[in-house]
């Protein structure tokens, strides 16, 4: 699934023209730009439902065209950029970026990239079914009508979610609720519990588990979530 | 009110028990009056009446040695006055200060010498103590200045190890320019290739066989020089942050599967098996790095394995300890022992690795990679041949 309109940033003539020609072959309707204040100047900038972004931009420096573009809409956005390093990963992650390539890429992995990121955008968040949380028969209904049996731990996090309506619920409001459990302990086993409610659901459905870890906050479940 | 003058004897007798050391001696040198002190200094036999007798044969040879100059100069009518030491019992140090003073002189010319002895030890004492504090003061200031010196040799270390630290994120600076201005452009070259891959493709030419060959090998050498790049990158930009762990993030591992196998050469790829024991979706690590790191294996694998033959990765999980479990497996012939214990070490070169580009970074990006995810690489045995390299890679800790 590749999305309709993608607007393409990236000041490397050359591989914003390859680029550009490979999208639109693969029938996605592609704006490019040379230079970030040139999308900002355009009469709609949040318009499209794609956005591939590089880092070193003349203009608005990229971090900050994404943190921009963060505020209006949630468009998937994928940054390509030569700029390699954990602290240059965490910080376009942490700016609301949805996948980071390092270059250089060819455009077969940028296209498996957009698709990807376009795909679990279009099943978590846009999808206009809940999921549906049975508390009486621990149950987890997804989007796709599957359901994950849910383990007592596992229902307690759930729950959690449900009350905080799509905000993040802090590891300390985690670990008070576990505190009886040994998820309690350390941050390690809060962590590998959910990495394991996680793996349940995942192995129950194909559609995106919407669970984000908000780093050294805590937790989101970023969906539409009701009790059954 | 009545009084006698005092008479020679009563003198010399309270001079004695007042302590003092005292002797009157004629000009002949013929001894008038000795005190005990006297007699005690100079090793006169008190007992022996030496009061009327010459002073030479009273003294021991070596104390009139010491002293016989001196008498004869106050003889001659010279005040003298000097220090004469001696070690008493147990070693310590004595010290009396004599003076010699001359008195009437006969007609000779030779005078009565009146002689005085004063205690001066604690004066002794005292110039010991400061002379013992004078070295304490030196030693001290010695030390002080030492102790600036070691901290103006601190000082040169220190600046000599700010200017290597600049020297060293100037370097790695020029590193990042440098390749992603060459990165890019290789990257677009080897875009270029694709693209006219695919329009002879499409174009069902007859004979196209030898330009396509032709284009999937420069393809492939573009892609090797890449690789080095990106490895030579990503050991600068690892060992600059130090080993600290990154941010590893949610990712979204069959994509990230997808992405590694699109780095491989085209030529190369159809050898890779992708084998998903488990079907694990999104895993914590740090993409651009464990992409980097898969990639290193799979080319090894490709490059040391016959040439026809299949490469797996293998893909699995544990859950006790929870880890993603990520195995690339080739038929080759096998790590040799003597490479094993080095495997990982930067420059590292397997047999035939004249014939391959690259500065055996490969692994130590690997292993480097694996320590920042605090996980393990392990270069396992495969029967009945070839190599297993087997990544541990820990899910669920706390970033």
């Amino acid at each position: 699934m590749l999305p309709a309109t993608l607007a393409l940033v990236d000041d490397d003539t050359d591989y914003c023209e390859f680029l550009a020609q490979h999208l639109r072959s693969q029938g996605v309707d592609v704006t490019a730009y040379g230079d970030s204040s040139d999308l900002l100047a355009d009469d709609a900038p949040y318009r499209f439902d794609f956005y591939v972004l590089d880092l070193m931009l003349p203009g608005v420096a990229g971090t900050e065209l994404l943190r921009i573009i963060r505020k209006r809409t949630q468009a998937g956005v994928l940054i390509v950029s030569g700029r390699l390093g954990p602290e240059v990963f965490a910080e376009v992650i942490n700016a609301g970026a949805d996948m980071y390539l390092t270059k250089p890429v060819t455009f077969e992995q940028v296209e498996l990239a957009v698709r990807a990121v376009h795909r679990r955008i279009m099943t978590t968040a846009r999808t206009a079914t809940a999921w549906k949380l049975d508390s009486r028969r621990s149950l987890l209904t997804a989007p796709d009508g599957q359901s994950v049996e849910l383990g007592a731990t596992d229902l307690m996090l759930m729950e959690c979610f449900l009350q905080a309506r799509g905000d993040t619920v802090s590891r300390d409001h985690i670990r008070s609720l576990l505190a009886h459990t040994s998820a309690a302990e350390s941050d390690n086993s809060l962590h590998a519990t959910i990495y394991r409610l996680r793996r349940r659901i995942e192995k129950a459905t194909p559609v995106a588990v919407p669970l984000q870890s908000q780093q050294k906050v805590g937790y989101q479940f970023r969906a539409p979530l009701i009790a059954a | 009110m009545s009084f006698s003058p005092v008479s020679a004897a009563q003198l010399a007798d309270l001079l004695g028990r007042s302590g003092q050391g005292c002797a009157l001696w004629n000009a002949e040198g013929v001894l008038l009056m000795a005190t005990p002190a006297w007699c005690q200094w100079l090793e006169v036999d008190e007992g022996a009446s030496p009061v009327g007798q010459p002073l030479q044969r009273l003294l021991p040879a070596s104390i009139w040695h010491t002293h016989g100059q001196r008498f004869a100069a106050a003889a001659r009518g010279l005040r003298q006055e000097y220090d004469d030491s001696r070690s008493g019992d147990f070693g310590a140090q004595r010290h009396r200060r004599i003076q010699l003073t001359p008195g009437a002189a006969d007609a000779q010319g030779r005078h009565e010498v009146l002689m005085q002895l004063s205690d001066i030890d604690r004066e002794y004492a005292r110039g010991e103590v400061m002379a013992r504090q004078r070295e304490q003061l030196q030693a001290v200031h010695e030390q002080l200045r030492s102790h600036r010196q070691d901290a103006g040799e601190l000082d040169r270390l220190r600046t000599l190890l700010d200017w290597r630290t600049a020297m060293l994120s100037e370097h790695n600076e020029m590193l990042q320019l440098l390749s992603h201005e060459i990165r890019q452009p290789l990257n677009n070259a080897s875009a270029a290739m694709q693209a006219t891959l695919k329009a002879i493709e499409d174009l069902h030419l007859a004979d196209a066989a030898p330009a396509t060959r032709a284009l999937l090998r420069a393809e492939h050498v573009l892609q090797q020089v890449m690789g080095t790049l990106d490895n030579t990158l990503a050991a600068g930009t690892i060992l600059a942050a130090g080993g600290k762990a990154g941010a590893s993030s949610e990712t979204d591992l069959p994509t990230l599967i997808k992405l590694v196998l699109h780095d491989i050469a085209a030529d190369l790829r159809p050898r890779i098996e992708v084998q998903w024991l488990t079907t694990p979706r999104t895993v914590q690590l740090h993409p651009a790095l464990m992409r980097l790191t898969i990639r290193n294996l799979l080319n090894n694998a490709l490059a040391y394995a016959p040439a026809d033959s299949p490469v797996q990765l293998r893909i699995s999980e544990s859950d006790e300890p929870l880890a993603l479990i990520l195995e690339v497996i080739d038929q080759g012939p096998g790590i040799p022992e003597e490479l094993l214990a080095h495997l990982f070490e930067k420059g590292a070169r397997g047999h035939h690795s004249h014939s391959r580009p690259g500065a055996g970074l490969g692994l130590f990006i690997v292993r480097s990679v694996l320590q920042l995810h605090q996980g393990t690489v392990q270069a396992l045995p495969h029967s009945p041949h070839g190599t297993v390299m087997r990544l541990v890679i820990p899910q669920g800790l706390a970033e």
